[in-house]
């Protein structure tokens, strides 16, 4: 704490400052007698309290204080008045230039320690609210920092649980190129071993042909021979029967490749980012139903009852990730039950008023009524430990819900397989909020 | 004589491209488009071999094959597959559900290589002399019922302490098991058969208690007591070589169907051992004195070689089929009916170096192309075998 008197009375300096000294030997005392210096003191010491006479030559007490107060909030410095006058209107005037209180003179020991330590507490009081708030402060931008790293986590989650999903149907995807790739290849090899045969073939025929062009002696019977078992050899018959089928099969088997590519190519797009679009719901669930082509053909019918097409605003990778996890969650429930009879996954299209519906059933094991209201709890999962992250639900969750404005609902019990039922703004929904 | 294929996969054109690519040949190609109806054809016709793809609805090629091996034993058993069914397919090769997988795609020339190779190789095995010696071999083992206690164990068994304990009360196999595990040290040697068998893991205890039992059975046998012992040392130490070639010279796994390929590869030898007694046993001694091929002496005796011996025992006992190529082309690894030719090359090299470590009569016609093959420089390989110590051997 620092203190300085101002007074152009020495005695009355020398008094006031004794008394400080003898009450607060802990504080710093400054005194000065020459008003001009008071401001430059002021700055230089850090003052705390001032107390301040207010006659004096050259610069009143009363003009220093207003002209300290236009440069200081009256949080940095507390000034008291020392005064021998008894005038009422002085002291408010003292007051409305910012002094904090007043001292008359001649001081009274205790008033003037009194008015002192009255003001020492404000000014402690205005130290520990600046700490507080200091404190406040940076706990504020830790916890913003934290929500941010929050965020972040929370979107590479997001991103993992997709990137795991993907990988888990990559092998199935990777398997339905692979089989139309071999017969493709296969099939070109064995082309090329066609082509061989007819160009053989072809050669004696030209032999033929220039040889009758010489129209030597040779009987065509000879020549007819020689063709017909080039013909023969070369398994020519056979050969042209096959091409047509042949060439079907290969381009059949390109074909399928380069939708099974684009389909993937729409899935491993946006998603990441909430950009939206007009997407066709139909096309976007016929997608995901190849995606899941290799998962579900040996275990069940995946039926899609689509009557009129039906469009929708909304971020085509994300209601596609969605689409793909529920369907995945079918088939696997369905896979896991090892039943000798194929299951059956219907999905169903239609839309009431501004909403489009999507309903998921399958005639699955169920989902137990306990768990039922925890499937879109974050890491709920009834699969083994590594098997699955147990966010798909959550995050789809979040896609239909907050991302979307839609609703996503379960209906299940036990033995009777299971029912997902969404909801979707067929427009923007945030533009409809704006709206209401 | 006219072979009979049998193609099994779901999908047409994969059936039509095979179909194809067989034209060609002079194999009888038949085809189901499930395994029921695999099942259904290998009922009314004779088969030679089946070729299946392993993805399919209602039975996977997995379950299929493996019930032809149940109910068709001698039908030989291919796979083809794709790259996602990887760990399936090494099962099914260590049960000897399959023999040989290929992969989708395929090259056209190399699944025909194959088709040929495999056919030549059975042909080899199943030449006549050979089936009626094996056959009248009264006293021919099925390992499962000598040992059937521990590899019951096995079976049930997770826990590879409880696995030691079962295998210690045979003290028999427990020395020669703990000595072969030893081998995968690297040099270090453990007293605990617990300890080295929760080292290399149950399945490689597996593989290890299989072949001691058949080693041990044979040296059970009265005849020619000494030679039995000699070739156990060498097969021990040419498991120990084959170890130390994988571990120090070869840049990747010894894949683990195959860890019973040095140990096993002259069990055909044990078996005429065996099966002859002293008759065998004096072939033996005399081929080394005079320096004959020893192939060429059994030909004459027997109608067949130790090799075609070893092959074929192994095949019956449903080993992987690497380990019977093995025993059936050591001397011979770059033979053109070879499908696994690194572990014919391997084996073909732990053979000389074992016969030459513990000083016994070489054989003289090897090979020295495995070095380039397998990408091992000679004078290294042989450097390193200064660091083999030979104590346990005795």
């Amino acid at each position: 704490m620092r203190i300085l008197v101002v007074d152009d009375a020495p005695l009355n300096l020398h008094f006031v400052t004794s008394i400080l000294h003898q009450t607060y030997p802990q504080y710093e005392i400054y005194q000065c007698q020459r008003p001009r210096q008071v401001e430059k003191l002021v700055n230089e010491k850090e003052i705390d309290v001032l107390l301040l006479d207010i006659t004096m030559p050259e610069i009143s007490g009363l003009d220093l204080l207003k002209s300290l107060r236009e440069k200081l909030s009256s949080d940095d410095l507390q000034i008291i008045m020392l005064t021998a006058l008894d005038d009422d209107d002085i002291f408010q005037t003292c007051y409305a230039l910012g002094a904090n209180d007043y001292v008359k003179k001649p001081f009274n020991k205790v008033e003037l320690t009194s008015r002192l330590n009255h003001a020492i507490k404000s000014i402690q009081d205005q130290q520990q609210r600046k700490q507080l708030i200091h404190g406040i402060k940076e706990h504020n931008n830790e916890l913003r920092r934290v929500n941010m790293e929050l965020q972040m986590a929370q979107a590479a989650l997001v991103h993992s649980e997709k990137m795991a999903a993907i990988g888990q149907l990559a092998a199935g995807v990777a398997h339905e190129i692979n089989n139309p790739i071999g017969y493709v290849s296969s099939n070109l090899e064995t082309l090329n071993s066609y082509l061989q045969k007819m160009t053989h073939y072809i050669h004696q025929c030209r032999e033929v042909q220039e040889a009758l062009e010489k129209s030597e002696h040779i009987p065509s019977e000879a020549l007819a021979v020689q063709l017909a078992d080039s013909y023969e050899t070369q398994k020519l018959g056979i050969i042209m029967e096959d091409l047509e089928g042949l060439m079907a099969d290969t381009q059949e088997g390109v074909q399928r490749v380069a939708t099974i590519v684009k389909t993937m190519r729409n899935f491993a797009r946006s998603g990441d980012h909430d950009e939206k679009g007009w997407v066709i719901l139909n096309d976007l669930i016929h997608q995901s139903m190849m995606m899941l082509q290799n998962e579900s053909k040996y275990v069940a019918d995946v039926i899609f009852r689509e009557q009129d097409e039906i469009e929708v605003f909304c971020n085509q990778g994300q209601i596609g990730q969605v689409l793909v996890n529920i369907l995945n969650n079918a088939i696997q429930a369905i896979r896991n039950q090892e039943k000798p009879e194929r299951g059956r996954i219907t999905i169903g299209l239609g839309r009431t008023e501004d909403k489009a519906n999507i309903i998921i059933s399958d005639n699955g094991p169920g989902i137990p009524r306990e768990y039922l209201s925890r499937i879109f709890d974050p890491f709920f999962t009834s699969k083994k430990v590594g098997d699955g992250t147990g966010l798909g639900l959550s995050i789809s969750y979040d896609i239909i819900v907050n991302k979307h404005g839609g609703m996503l609902a379960a209906h299940s019990e036990t033995g009777r397989g299971a029912i997902f039922d969404i909801l979707l703004p067929i427009h923007d929904y945030q533009e409809s909020e704006e709206k209401e | 004589m006219k072979r009979t294929l049998l193609l099994v996969d779901d999908e047409r054109q994969v059936i039509r491209s095979l179909e194809r690519l067989l034209m060609d040949t002079d194999y009888r190609v038949l085809s189901a488009l499930s395994a029921q109806q695999g099942l259904e054809i290998l009922e009314k016709e004779t088969i030679n071999l089946v070729m299946s793809d392993m993805r399919m609805p209602e039975m996977d090629g997995y379950e299929f094959l493996n019930i032809v091996k149940e109910r068709y034993p001698h039908v030989i058993r291919i796979m083809l597959t794709g790259y996602s069914e990887e760990n399936v397919v090494l099962k099914a090769l260590e049960d000897n559900t399959v023999k040989v997988y290929l992969f989708k795609p395929w090259k056209n020339e190399e699944l025909m290589e194959t088709l040929r190779q495999i056919f030549e190789t059975y042909d080899l095995l199943n030449s006549s002399q050979l089936l009626e010696i094996i056959n009248n071999a009264s006293f021919l083992p099925t390992i499962e019922d000598a040992y059937w206690e521990i590899i019951r164990a096995m079976d049930h068994e997770s826990d590879l302490s409880k696995i030691a304990s079962y295998i210690e009360k045979d003290s028999a196999i427990a020395s020669k098991v703990l000595r072969l595990a030893n081998s995968a040290y690297y040099g270090a040697r453990t007293g605990s058969l617990h300890k080295a068998v929760t080292y290399i893991g149950l399945k490689h205890t597996r593989h290890l208690v299989r072949s001691t039992a058949i080693i041990g059975f044979f040296q059970g046998s009265h005849h020619a007591r000494s030679l039995m012992q000699r070739l156990w040392k060498q097969a021990a130490l040419s498991h120990r070589l084959y170890h130390h070639l994988y571990q120090h010279h070869l840049n990747h796994k010894m894949p683990e169907n195959n860890i019973p390929a040095a140990l096993l590869h002259n069990i055909g030898v044990m078996f005429l051992l065996g099966h002859f007694g002293e008759g065998y046993a004096t072939l033996l001694l005399q081929a080394d004195e005079k320096k004959l091929a020893l192939e060429e002496c059994e030909r004459q005796a027997y109608g067949n070689t130790h090799m075609e011996a070893g092959g074929y025992l192994l095949s019956w006992w449903n080993f992987p089929f690497p380990v019977v190529e093995a025993a059936l082309y050591h001397h011979a690894p770059f033979d053109h009916r070879v499908i696994n030719t690194e572990v014919t090359a391997a084996v073909h090299l732990v053979n000389r170096y074992s016969h030459q470590l513990l000083g016994f009569p070489q054989y003289d016609g090897y090979d020295d192309r495995v070095f380039d093959y397998l990408g091992v420089n000679q004078q290294h390989f042989e450097k390193s075998l200064e660091s083999i110590s030979l104590e346990e051997e005795a």
